[in-house]
Formats: C-alpha cells, structure tokens, sequence
C-alpha cells in the first residue's frame, strides 16, 4: 500500500505541535523558540544545500498529485516548503531531536561533557531514522539521488548526516543557551560582533544569547560539512553499491566526480 | 540543603510531567512508524511486511530502550519528588475545579 507524502506531512505537523508544547514547559517559552528557529535555520540550509549538491531530492510528487480527476501543476505533495525542502522535514528533525538531546542530558547525566551528551543523542536519532527512511525510500517521500553504500535503499552517508547533524547542533545548543558559555578558540571573533565577552552569556538577555547561538551555528556549517564528507566519502569509496537509484533534479557531479562511472 | 519553594516544586514537576509525555509521544511516534512499515511495500531487498517489521524492531531498539530507560527514570524522579514534597503534588494531580 502507497502511503502518500500527506501521512507523513500529517503525522509530523500533530508531532510537532505536541512537542513544541512540552518543550516549552520543561525549557521555557523562550530556549524552546530558540532551539526552533535554530532547528529551522540549521537544517534548512544543510538539507537544501544537499538537495542543490544532487544527494537527494523531494520532488518525486511533483506534477502527480491529483484532486478532482485533474493533476495539480506544480504541487509537489509537501504542504509548505523552504526552498527545496518541505517544512515538515526540518520541523520533524525539531520534534525528534529536541527530545533526544533532553533523554540524553537525564540518561549521561547533566554533568558530563557537551559532545558526549550531543553523540548519545545522535545515535539516538541514527536509530530511529533507520525505520523512517527506508519507509520514505519505498514511499518516494524523498530520493536518494547519490552513489554510495546503501542499506534497504538509503545510502549510509544519510546516517552518518543524521548523526553530526544533531552532534554539532546539540552540543553548541547546551554550551550557549543551557550552560551560558563560550569556546575559547571563537571568543576573539564573537567579542568584536557582538562587544561583550561571549565565554560568559549568564548576563545577557536571552535574545541576544539567541543571536550568540545562531551566529555560532554558522560558524559551524563548514565544520559539519567537513566532518559528514569526509565520514562518507570514505565510506563510499570503499563500500559504494549503488551509483543512486533515481537521477536528480540537480546534476550530482559533486558525489561522482572522484568515482569510476559504473 | 534549603527546602524548595512550593512554586519551584510545582514547576519542576510540571517539567518533569512534560518530559514524561515527551517520552510517550517517541514511543508513539515509533508505533507510528512501524505500522507504517507493516502496511506499506516491502524495503529495498525485503520479500514482504513481516521482515519490515522485524527490521524496524531490530533498528530502533537502541532508541525504544533508550526512551524506556528516560520514561522509568522520570517516573522514579517525579515518584521521588512526590514523596518529598507531599504538599506539592496532589493539587498539581487534582486541580480543583475551577
């Protein structure tokens, strides 16, 4: 049976708000906003930049839904979307990794280092996409556009993107809205955008603490970038079974330049 | 150690209240999904639902035992809570009618 693009549009939106609801009272209001809009603009920019690099797309409802005998020009299945990516994929990643980071901080314990919590709730989240992505592959939710070593018709690099995508976000999250603090090596450059010592942020006012972590968010795209490449191009060019099973929208010279074609 | 305020001991068990639900909205989610697998089409190199079904299980057991282990773990705390803090927890139980 073909479940359409709607049920998870559906599913995930319900999810969403039930979550952003009981964020709200174990984080507050204000660091639960946070986290969203962090959430939004950190996987917004990362899942649309995979799109446009050809590693996958969602476009596979494009030009096919029907309502009323008649085909809807143009409607890709998703109810919103951010540029290329529908909004309920970074809302889901929200409602996922919002709890994933709290379990982590009970289970490790609120004391331990930021990277251990943000790696345990990483791996949290690597478990539970391994049951929705490959339900999204048979379904053509979205399409897996790359070479690479693929499991049950998901490349392992989504994995390894899943995990570094919460490791980074949750680590820099508890640094600057939890623990009010700064790194060292960013606290010269923060100083002279935003004037005050950025290692302490117990003083300011959470809306400028906000700008700290969104500013630090971007500082840390290429980082993220860096490391999920490098994890996955090693993989690929050892254990690469599949070239992708669908062509992209968008030419995917970037995953196959350094292959041989098949 | 100073007793807490009552207002602080409500607020930390309506905290953990909503982190309970948080948990049981995971596992939700998780039944969710693997229903989805069950009725869907078979996964890439699966023959039919069942294997989708036992995949899933496999998969997401790191994740189910984690959430399991969260939900007992702030159930304990809000147990802990109550016990110490009589006077805070069944008006947060019992609202009165308003």
């Amino acid at each position: 049976m073909r479940l359409g693009s709607w049920v998870l549009d559906s599913v995930l939106f319900v999810f969403f708000l039930l979550m952003l609801r009981e964020g709200r009272l174990v984080l507050g209001r204000e660091r639960t906003s946070i986290f969203l809009w962090g959430s939004i603009l950190w996987t917004g920019i990362i899942e649309n930049a995979m799109v446009m690099l050809g590693g996958y797309d969602y476009f596979a409802y494009a030009n096919q839904v029907h309502f009323g005998g008649r085909v809807i020009q143009g409607y890709g299945g998703w109810v919103s979307w951010i540029l290329f990516v529908p909004l309920v994929i970074c809302l889901g990643w929200f409602l996922l990794s919002l709890p994933a980071l709290l379990i982590s901080r009970r289970i490790i314990g609120d004391r331990r280092s930021i990277w251990l919590k943000a790696a345990f709730a990483g791996v949290i989240l690597v478990s539970f996409d391994m049951l929705l992505d490959p339900i999204s592959v048979v379904n053509q939710w979205w399409r897996w556009t790359s070479p690479g070593f693929y499991l049950r018709g998901v490349t392992f690099s989504n994995y390894i993107g899943w995990f570094f995508l919460l490791f980074f976000f949750g680590a820099l999250y508890e640094r600057t809205v939890l623990q009010r603090r700064g790194f060292r090596w960013l606290s010269g450059l923060e100083g002279r955008i935003f004037g005050v010592d950025t290692m302490e942020l117990s003083g300011l006012e959470l809306r400028s603490v906000a700008r700290v972590f969104y500013f630090r968010l971007l500082i840390f795209l290429p980082v993220f970038f860096f490391c999920c490449m490098t994890v996955a191009t090693i993989v690929t060019l050892n254990f690469c079974n599949n070239w992708g099973p669908f062509d992209s929208v968008f030419s995917n010279a970037f995953f196959t330049k350094h292959l041989p074609p098949p | 150690m100073d007793t807490p305020a009552p207002g602080r001991i409500k607020d930390r068990q309506t905290a953990l209240r909503a982190e309970f639900r948080m948990g049981f909205f995971l596992i939700l989610l998780l039944a969710i999904h693997l229903l989805e697998a069950w009725i869907t089409f078979p996964f890439v190199g699966h023959q039919d639902n069942v294997q989708n079904l036992t995949y899933g299980l496999l998969v997401t057991a790191p994740f189910a035992l984690t959430v399991i282990a969260h939900l007992v773990l702030t159930r304990g705390d809000l147990r802990a809570l109550g016990k110490r803090h009589p006077q805070g927890s069944p008006s947060d139980r019992n609202p009165p009618a308003a």
